[in-house]
């Protein structure tokens, strides 16, 4: 009997659909924004605060507008995948001062990782609403790590066209 | 910060032409000339360009429907993937560290895919992943891109990051195989129609159908019974009617001057009937071919409400206003084939039926804003002399019109000349109503005519 119910124990474990694997997409979510808030931060650190206002054509946007653009994603965003209200903050500029900016954008990851603090993926295919575009959370989750992969990639090209080399971030 | 405002920061702001239709509701007749501002303003606002638009956006799947489940095959480009952490050596993807990060990847799109059975939600069973290059061959057929998704990788094979697919093949159980099935693509839904689910639908017992599902899209039927396909387009009749401002702009400069229902009939049938015409025969591809020929018929939709509006203006020939209806109507129709042609495959079996029912869905539309319209010319009539209430509606109709005339006119401007052959084609369209049109006029005068005898011979 024993036996048995080992066997059916194993099977039903190797029947178990691998991708079924219990918070694998919010272990991802948190992974990937402690990833990304170090990397980013890094890279805006590393800019002096007189190239804030640089813009690299084709891309039409200054470095201190990339860096609020990441601030502006991440609340709408994070709040919609935790379910919790972003906070309303004051409009800044991108030509605020560098530790301004620097300091929404660092709040803005903060505040994700307290909505994802309790994450699970319980709720992953649940519908969201993106203003027009609707997401399941795991979808949306996947945009967001997407958005933050291509702003670390803009800041790096913006820091190479000023012959500044990133250093990694500290862990 | 409101919802409405996260998928446009995500992305680049719309067009011109989506800012327009986003910025007018059908509801929105009287406030038209807010909503040209407000156009212009978001014109004018600052492009967000932090989010480069990925190059290749379209996605190739094949749904296959066995007794008792279905199969769903996807090849993804991984440029809509980006957040996705696979490990790259240089310019390549290291396979064979990317494997630990295959299960999430392929959950994450289990996720990525809404499969409904009447219309409940199925969850896959089985999932399999793999990264390809976007030069393989295998999805050319179901066989082969299951065989493809469901055998290992070489691991020391080459695949460039820019070059690269991610395969998914999930597997749902079904019921029955004769169930109502729609399919619907959350991956990268925030750039909306800028992606596209090429989907190869292979129901039990053959007869495959091909569908192009553009992203940000509702589930999509794909194998509808007739009365939910006959459902689904007299809605679509009705929304495109209602969200159609260019449509009800013209609509409305139509009928500002008319006092009575009975003169207003024969310009509404008129309308109808020509519409119809270019809608069935654009359903049936008659339409002129040709990059240029959509941004045409916008442009003449447009122009026809700049003529109306002039029309109203310096006296209109209200005797004569239905064949102007018919004549623009047939452009029009065009304009709503636009988006029908889109939809169409979504019909199933049942081509005729929602195309019918689509022109129902536009009339039944057309007929409710007219409901509405009416009644508020009626009462505007009781406190505002009729001539400046037509002058001033009309006035405020060409403004907003003659704005996308031109704003139209410089997208057509960037298409390349249509062919003498394309010219004729278009020409016959015009040519059938001046034809049908004298046909009605000298029917319509014999008639008179003989009535006339009639009355003038002395009475036995």
């Amino acid at each position: 009997m024993k036996k048995s119910s080992t066997i059916l124990v194993l099977a039903a474990l190797c029947c178990t659909p691998a991708f079924a694997q219990a918070n694998r997409i919010s272990n991802f979510a948190r992974d990937s924004l402690t990833q990304s808030s170090k990397e980013i931060t890094a890279a805006a650190e590393q800019m002096p605060a007189d190239k804030y206002g640089f813009k690299a054509p084709p891309d039409d946007i200054t470095f201190g507008y990339l860096l609020l653009h990441v601030a502006d994603i991440n609340y709408p965003l994070c709040s919609l995948i935790g379910g919790v209200p972003a906070p309303k903050l004051p409009q800044l500029n991108e030509t605020d001062a560098k530790d301004i900016l620097i300091e929404r954008m660092k709040s803005s990851f903060e505040f994700c990782t307290s909505t994802f603090a309790n994450l699970d993926d319980g709720g992953m295919q649940q519908t969201l609403d993106l203003g027009g575009a609707k997401m399941s959370r795991a979808m949306t989750i996947l945009t967001l790590t997407g958005t933050w992969t291509s702003h670390h990639e803009l800041q790096e090209k913006y820091l190479q066209l000023n012959g500044i080399s990133q250093s990694s971030p500290a862990n | 910060m409101k919802q409405r405002t996260i998928k446009a920061l995500l992305r680049r702001p719309p067009g011109v032409q989506q800012l327009r239709r986003a910025a007018f509701g059908w509801s929105g007749l009287f406030a038209v000339g807010f909503a040209v501002a407000a156009s212009l303003a978001a014109l004018s606002a600052r492009p967000a360009a932090a989010d480069a638009m990925p190059t290749n956006t379209i996605m190739n799947a094949f749904v296959k429907v066995e007794p008792k489940q279905i199969d769903l095959v996807v090849r993804i480009p991984v440029d809509l993937l980006r957040g996705l952490p696979f490990p790259q050596k240089g310019r390549q993807f290291d396979l064979a560290a990317s494997q630990p990060v295959m299960p999430l990847a392929v959950q994450l799109l289990s996720n990525g895919f809404v499969v409904l059975e009447n219309n409940a939600p199925l969850s896959p069973t089985a999932a399999r992943g793999r990264l390809s290059v976007d030069s393989d061959r295998s999805f050319e057929d179901y066989e082969s891109a299951v065989a493809h998704v469901d055998n290992a990788p070489d691991l020391n094979e080459q695949i460039l990051v820019d070059q690269a697919d991610f395969d998914v093949h999930l597997t749902y159980p079904i019921s029955s195989p004769t169930s109502l099935f729609k399919i619907q693509s959350q991956v990268a839904a925030d750039l909306g129609g800028g992606t596209k689910l090429l989907v190869r639908y292979m129901p039990l017992g053959g007869g495959s159908r091909a569908f192009i599902i553009p992203g940000g899209s509702e589930p999509m039927p794909l194998n509808p019974s007739w009365y939910s396909a006959a459902a689904s387009f007299i809605e679509l009749g009705i929304g495109h009617i209602l969200n159609g401002t260019d449509h009800l702009l013209f609509l409305f400069c139509l009928v500002i001057p008319f006092r009575r229902m009975r003169g207003l009939f024969s310009v509404i049938t008129a309308f109808t009937l020509a519409h119809s015409v270019t809608l069935f025969a654009s359903a049936f591809h008659l339409a002129p071919k040709g990059a240029w020929f959509p941004p045409f018929v916008e442009t003449a939709i447009a122009a026809s409400i700049v003529y109306m509006a002039i029309e109203n203006l310096f006296g209109p020939n209200l005797r004569r206003r239905w064949l102007t209806a018919g004549m623009f109507g047939l452009v029009h129709g065009f304009g709503f084939a636009d988006i029908l042609a889109e939809k169409l495959q979504f019909a199933g079996s049942y081509l005729l039926l929602s195309l019918f029912s689509f022109n129902v869905g536009i009339e039944l539309g057309q007929m409710l804003v007219l409901a509405l319209v009416l009644p508020v010319l009626v009462l505007c009539r009781r406190f505002v002399p009729e001539r400046a209430l037509v002058v001033t509606l009309s006035t405020i109709g060409a403004v907003i019109a003659s704005y996308w005339m031109i704003d139209r006119f410089l997208v057509l401007r960037q298409n390349d000349w249509p062919s003498i052959d394309d010219l004729i084609s278009a020409a016959r369209w015009p040519a059938l109503v001046l034809l049908v049109g004298g046909a009605v006029g000298l029917i319509r005068k014999l008639l008179q005519r003989r009535l006339v005898r009639r009355a003038e011979e002395p009475s036995a």
